[in-house]
């Protein structure tokens, strides 16, 4: 079966000179739930933003077969839906459907059918309620909800998930866990949070100074790690 | 908050929230001109104009007045110069016509959604980078705001408060530029949110407004009434 994501020796330096990325190897199969645990620094984000041709190392990324290059992004950022940590900075339009519909409209969709996608999004992401509503006025669960149906309006292949449990209380964790069961998309999520790793991943890596150390069941790599509360 | 309300009031379903927001802008501006070019006679016409506009819009004219007044510190001071240099009846002229521009703004903003007044001000030709700017400005005063909000509260809850007031004054110099290099960092982010869902540069729309007859009698009543509250007090 050949992997959705392949990353290939991939490096990565920030133009302060700091090396955040040093030959990561990955592969994502379909039907996975991948967790990337590491500590803050360690190079999780700047890995998930290279899935989506956001920044552009060293190295070989492909998604879908398609290696991430200037010609391809399109057409890879429409398979990979990037949910970011903060969902104030995914949301920026000024309704939650005129947000939700912004993907589908620069794939190029007609309004009629991009009203369409966007409506179906919301409903799966249960807040087809809200979407007459400005941004600022959702909670902070609600908008992790919308941000994620944001990213489902563009039908993704696969789903990649920033830190989604930051500013989550524990029944809106336990929501965005029952969502993100419900979809069917290979998933990478970045958390520190055992219990929610532990509860949808199917396989867990680790970073450490830009480098994946480990890469195993979730189980094992949180208790080599001592990657739970004490 | 001053925005919120103003954002509740454009949900509002009454005549004048029902006109094409290019109809209410360009009326709005037509009034402003005139406004700015009329005889001090002439106020009273205006003044009334615009009641009717706010009473048109079913929004609480206690409301409006009172968020019209942000605008008279600022106008105050060119009144006070202006009376000092021995002119009190174009001062008043000055303080009158900056308050009635500002009721009009109100009722404008209260009138209609800030998304729609900035897609009638691109259609209306004003440049897409001037009309994007002040989208993301108005969906992120809220954000900014808070961040604001809280790191004032952090700073009191070190008793800055007790502070001398030159220690105070450093304090919140200081609160100002990390908001300005944290609202640098999330628009870094924001930018990459949009890449990431395919952002050509162009802000598309799910549907496009349509100027209906009625908008154009709209404009075309509060042209014919604006022009007669300037020009009447002449004859």
């Amino acid at each position: 079966m050949n992997p959705l994501v392949s990353v290939s020796n991939l490096r990565y330096r920030y133009e302060d000179g700091t090396l955040a990325l040093d030959g990561v190897n990955f592969e994502l199969f379909a039907g996975e739930t991948v967790i990337l645990f590491g500590a803050n620094g360690s190079g999780k984000t700047t890995f998930v933003h290279h899935l989506n041709g956001l920044f552009r190392g060293e190295g070989q990324v492909s998604v879908c077969g398609l290696t991430v290059e200037r010609a391809n992004l399109a057409a890879i950022r429409t398979r990979v839906g990037l949910v970011f940590q903060d969902p104030d900075d995914q949301l920026f339009m000024s309704s939650v459907l005129e947000d939700v519909a912004f993907g589908p409209l620069n794939l190029g969709h007609p309004p009629p059918h991009a009203l369409t996608l966007a409506k179906e999004a919301l409903e799966r992401a249960g807040m087809l309620h809200a979407l007459d509503k400005a941004p600022h006025r959702l909670s902070a669960g609600e908008k992790r909800r919308v941000a994620i149906a944001g990213v489902l309006g563009m039908q993704p292949e696969i789903l990649v998930l920033d830190e989604p449990t930051t500013f989550l209380d524990p029944p809106g964790q336990h929501d965005l866990l029952a969502l993100l069961r419900r979809l069917p998309q290979a998933k990478i999520i970045a958390t520190h949070e055992a219990g929610f790793a532990r509860a949808i991943g199917t396989r867990a890596v680790f970073f450490d100074q830009g480098r994946i150390i480990r890469s195993g069941p979730v189980e094992d790599v949180i208790r080599e790690f001592g990657w739970e509360p004490k | 908050m001053f925005s919120l309300t103003l954002d509740d009031w454009a949900r509002g379903g009454s005549f004048l929230h029902r006109r094409d927001a290019r109809a209410k802008l360009l009326a709005a501006l037509l009034i402003l001109v005139l406004l700015a070019t009329c005889p001090p006679r002439a106020l009273a016409g205006f003044t009334v104009l615009l009641l009717a506009g706010v009473a048109a819009a079913g929004l609480p004219f206690t409301g409006v007045l009172v968020r019209a007044s942000a605008v008279l510190p600022f106008a105050l001071t060119f009144t006070v110069m202006n009376a000092v240099s021995g002119d009190p009846s174009r001062a008043f002229a000055m303080l009158a016509k900056s308050y009635l521009s500002a009721v009009a703004v109100v009722t404008l903003a209260g009138a209609t959604a800030m998304p729609e007044l900035m897609h009638a001000a691109r259609r209306l030709g004003a440049p897409p980078a001037l009309t994007a700017v002040a989208h993301f400005l108005y969906r992120y005063l809220f954000v900014i705001a808070e961040q604001a909000a809280r790191m004032r509260l952090a700073a009191e809850s070190r008793a800055a408060a007790r502070r001398s007031r030159p220690a105070r004054f450093r304090a919140a110099a200081g609160l100002v530029g990390v908001l300005f290099a944290r609202a640098h960092l999330r628009a870094a982010h924001i930018h990459n949110a949009m890449l990431a869902r395919c952002f050509t540069g162009e802000f598309r729309r799910l549907a496009q407004p349509c100027f209906r007859a009625s908008d154009a009698v709209f404009l075309l009543a509060v042209a014919v009434a604006g022009a007669l509250a300037r020009f009447a007090p002449a004859f």
